[in-house]
């Protein structure tokens, strides 16, 4: 069996686990400012409902410039990302339901976080010892300009002039 | 006089430190007169020779910590994105150089020379190639903007760049055993506290831009921030919050600088590709390094 992300299933969870999984991306938010709730994810589509400044939502998924919303009276329709903003965590000692969906959605076991210096964290950093050889690895996969506009052809990227955004 | 200068170059040499110099009643003008040895210290630029230096020591360190992974085709797919994005931004004359690091803490990172590196526990959690689009473009804009060269100059309290800079002028390179422990003191350090908060928040504005410049949605960045705000708990974001501002404040600054300026860019956007996926898919099932 390959690794899944769903690792922490066999650590008697899962339950918990299975029921939050397919709600797994849906994080509470507040709207910054009024919007209209809209039907589909594009300016000019229905509006569902206008929603006030400070509304309480759920986001559910993100689409572009979008995101996909349940309202607190169970309308579902998107607003503009950056009209909502996640909310701030549930204090700090966490709450249960919320650290399984993280664990359910990262595929983070207990264990990777209470090993100590583990990946790239900032103990590991501290002891580490540098590793040149793997820098000099990097110099054999560079990409070559044929290589790159191919990359860009086969997605139909294509260069844009967009000037810098104001500070 | 000769004599003065020879003895004085060497108190230079010997102490690294012309903070010293200055305490013990010799001035500016004084020490620049002392010739090339005093002038290459004194002097406020990082030459190319040393960037590169800095840089290789910076990625050394990053690297230190967990290896690149071994997949290939992840290599090259890095590079081939990464060099796209970074032609956008008109620096041919960077040497740049993309890894994914075989680590499961969610992560990306820069260093001076054109290194850009992003985690295989980020890959995981990004949902298009938009969003890794995005987050590549901000390191991409950190190296541009030479954001870890001043930084380092800024924390280097042992003199790290001043005795590199000295070694780089005499082309001795016998000396750069002496010089690499300080660097990668600097790198750890500044990997560990991270870069000013006004850094972080340029290398999102130009790193939106850089994307949407490569012909990907713009708001991919914005998604990935929004993303680490529902991640406030999350044991594998540690050093990542820890070192860049709050992502709600990263949201807030995005939306006054973004404004409408680039919807009309949206509809005509490439969000995703099937070799994104298979990367994800390929990064969710790789184990951790041993060690």
């Amino acid at each position: 069996m390959t690794r899944s992300p769903f690792r922490i299933i066999h650590q008697g969870t899962l339950v918990v686990a299975l029921l939050l999984a397919g709600n797994a991306l849906a994080t509470p938010g507040t709207l910054i400012r009024a919007s209209d709730l809209l039907a589909d994810a594009y300016t000019d589509a229905k509006s569902l409902a206008s929603l006030p400044a400070e509304a309480k939502l759920t986001v559910l998924e993100g689409k572009g410039g979008w995101s996909k919303v349940r309202t607190e009276d169970g309308k579902t329709g998107w607003v503009r990302l950056l009209n909502v903003r996640m909310a701030a965590p549930a204090g700090s000692g966490g709450n249960a339901l919320t650290a399984i969906g993280n664990v359910v959605r990262t595929g983070t076991t207990k264990s990777a976080a209470t090993t100590g210096a583990k990946g790239l964290s900032r103990e590991k950093l501290a002891q580490a010892q540098p590793n040149p050889r793997e820098v000099a690895k990097l110099d054999a996969f560079r990409a070559k300009p044929t290589e790159i506009n191919r990359f860009a052809a086969a997605r139909k990227l294509s260069a844009r002039d967009i000037p810098e955004l104001p500070n | 006089m000769k004599l003065f200068i020879i003895a004085l170059s060497s108190l230079v040499f010997a102490s690294g430190c012309t903070e010293q110099l200055r305490r013990a009643g010799i001035d500016e003008r004084q020490l620049q007169a002392v010739g090339g040895v005093a002038s290459t210290l004194a002097r406020a630029e990082t030459t190319p020779a040393e960037e590169a230096q800095l840089g290789q020591a910076a990625a050394a360190t990053l690297l230190g910590t967990a290896p690149l992974v071994t997949d290939r085709e992840m290599m090259q797919y890095i590079n081939q994105l990464g060099g796209w994005i970074a032609k956008q931004t008109g620096r041919s004359d960077i040497n740049w150089r993309f890894g994914v690091i075989n680590s499961s803490n969610v992560n990306a990172f820069a260093a001076p020379d054109g290194y850009v590196f992003v985690t295989k526990g980020l890959l995981r959690e990004l949902r298009d190639e938009s969003e890794l689009a995005g987050v590549v473009a901000h390191e991409i804009a950190h190296v541009v903007k030479r954001h870890y060269v001043v930084a380092m100059r800024k924390k280097d309290t042992s003199n790290a760049l001043t005795n590199l800079a000295a070694t780089t002028a005499q082309r001795n390179t016998r000396n750069a055993d002496i010089v690499a422990q300080p660097l990668a003191n600097l790198a750890q350090n500044l990997y560990s506290s991270g870069l000013d908060k006004g850094d972080e928040y340029e290398a999102d504005r130009l790193g939106v831009v850089y994307a949407a410049r490569a012909g990907y949605d713009p708001y991919g960045l914005v998604r990935v921030i929004a993303m680490y705000a529902g991640n406030s708990s999350n044991h594998d974001f540690e050093l990542l919050f820890s070192t860049h501002p709050a992502p709600q404040d990263r949201l807030s600054a995005l939306d006054k600088a973004m404004g409408e300026r680039l919807d009309a860019f949206e509809s005509k956007s490439i969000s995703d590709s099937k070799s994104f996926q298979r990367m994800k898919q390929k990064a969710m099932q790789l184990a951790d390094p041993r060690n």
